[in-house]
């Protein structure tokens, strides 16, 4: 299994050890210190690739997206102001990213469309019935998955974002650029359509 | 699932998933930050002061800079001091990284290679500026970098004569030429590692911080040109880093497989 590279560790003079909390790693790595970014990369590369996977269900997309995510990290280190989470920021980055991308994939439906109208947006998304899910060798994740794949798609970010991002509502409906009782109302229904949904799984 | 808690059952679900990012993907962008951050490092002891002067600044906007603002000016005239302290000392043995000797690989020409005395090559009080603050030397139009990548090795793309002359007139240190090599090893910069190597080839084996070989770095960075310029330089393959990890280990974990093969070979 591939391990983090611990890429120009030695070549920066650390004085300790990469560890520490997210604002401090980016604080040291906004002074030049690209092993605080490898440990930055570390503590969050799956929780982001998997936000953008579930959502999107299209590997290639969500790779270019993850690394679209990650050099705009490095590139804005430097700005970041650790007034909120880093999680917070740092999933603002990659949903903003993934919302561009989704607007680019359908030119012809609108914002509005978008963020209302579910059921277009699943048509226009690959299904979940792919090479992915096929690969997934547990049947709790498949079933996990599929109903995910159900969900309209904001209340699917809604609980993604809480999930992955471990974020709280508020940092959600800041994400997700809503009012908080839009975000609480998203979180609410996900977990009541995921446990029907699930009622009938492994 | 029944009645479970759907969070419950997704946290379970998500840690037995074994979907990764590739291995491409995570290279670009841990090779992408690695630049940023040699790119924003300040590159002396002042601008390193200055730049958290300047972090200390923007914090005491936002809350007391009332009170952080002459601690600030004293440190500003600490720092304009400092050089001044330090002046008479050797250029090349002010970096703190410079006290640690490298660690020079068996049978390497160490004494050929080896600097003059300090004495010999303390500089005049005039030149006394700290090595890092130096600007890099310019490269040569036929010796610019043609990637993004040899940007961040520029000085490691000179002749070896120009390099060691400049090295002498700019006071560059040994940690300067242990971090170029590092560098070139690390962003596949084959013809500026060999340059390094020729005019420094104490260095071969040479460790940074973390016990990791120039070889190591090559090995970490994927790159085969790299690992097959060094181990024909005679690096040694054996040398494991802090971890007690050998390149060899390395290729292996990441699936290098030409640079496992170029390894074996040399064992």
């Amino acid at each position: 299994m591939w391990r983090a590279l611990p890429l120009s560790a030695g070549m920066v003079e650390p004085t300790r050890h990469a560890a520490g909390s997210d604002a401090d790693l980016m604080r040291r790595f906004a002074a030049g210190e690209a092993l605080a970014f490898d440990a930055l990369y570390q503590r969050y590369e799956l929780r982001v690739f998997r936000y953008l996977l579930r959502n999107l269900r299209d590997r290639a997309l969500a790779e270019d997206l993850l690394q679209d995510i990650w050099f705009a990290v490095a590139r804005e280190a430097s700005r970041y102001e650790p007034r909120s989470p880093f999680s917070a920021w740092l999933f603002r980055i990659a949903h903003n990213r993934m919302i561009d991308a989704i607007r680019a994939a359908r030119p012809e439906v609108s914002l509005e469309l978008v963020t209302s109208d579910a059921a277009a947006c699943e048509s226009l998304l690959p299904s979940v019935a792919g090479p992915y899910a096929e690969a997934v060798a547990s049947e709790e994740l498949a079933a996990v998955l599929a109903a995910l794949a159900q969900l309209p798609e904001e209340q699917c970010q809604a609980f993604l974002l809480q999930q992955e991002g471990d974020l709280s509502t508020e940092d959600i409906a800041a994400v997700m650029g809503c009012p908080f009782e839009t975000a609480k109302s998203r979180l609410r229904y996900a977990r009541a359509r995921l446990r029907e949904l699930l009622r009938g799984s492994p | 699932m029944n009645e479970r808690d759907p969070d419950e059952i997704y946290r379970r679900a998500a840690a037995s998933d074994p979907v990764r990012p590739s291995r491409e993907v995570r290279q670009a962008i841990l090779v992408h930050a690695a630049q940023v951050a040699a790119a924003t490092r300040p590159r002396s002891f002042r601008g390193r002061a200055i730049q958290w002067l300047a972090h200390l600044r923007a914090s005491s906007q936002r809350r007391s800079w009332q009170i952080l603002a002459p601690l600030a000016a004293a440190a500003v005239a600490v720092v304009m001091l400092v050089p001044l302290w330090r002046s008479p000392r050797p250029l090349d043995t002010t970096s703190i990284s410079d006290q640690k000797s490298p660690v020079i690989a068996p049978g390497a020409p160490t004494p050929a290679a080896a600097p003059p005395p300090l004495a010999e090559r303390r500089p005049q009080p005039s030149l006394a500026v700290p090595a890092a603050s130096m600007p890099a030397p310019a490269p040569s139009p036929a010796a610019a970098p043609s990637s993004p990548l040899a940007a961040d090795v520029a000085p490691s793309t000179l002749a070896a004569s120009n390099a060691r002359a400049q090295s002498a007139a700019s006071g560059a240190s040994v940690a300067s030429w242990r971090q170029q090599i590092q560098r070139a090893a690390l962003f596949g910069d084959a013809a500026g590692l060999e340059r390094l190597l020729k005019a420094h080839p104490e260095l071969i084996d040479v460790r940074d911080e973390l016990g990791r070989t120039p070889l190591m770095l090559a090995t970490l960075g994927g790159q085969t040109a790299s690992v097959t310029l060094l181990l024909a330089h005679g690096a040694n393959p054996n040398t494991p880093d802090s971890a007690g990890r050998t390149p060899l280990d390395v290729a292996r974990a990441q699936d290098e497989t030409a640079i496992t093969a170029e390894l074996m070979r040399s064992h």
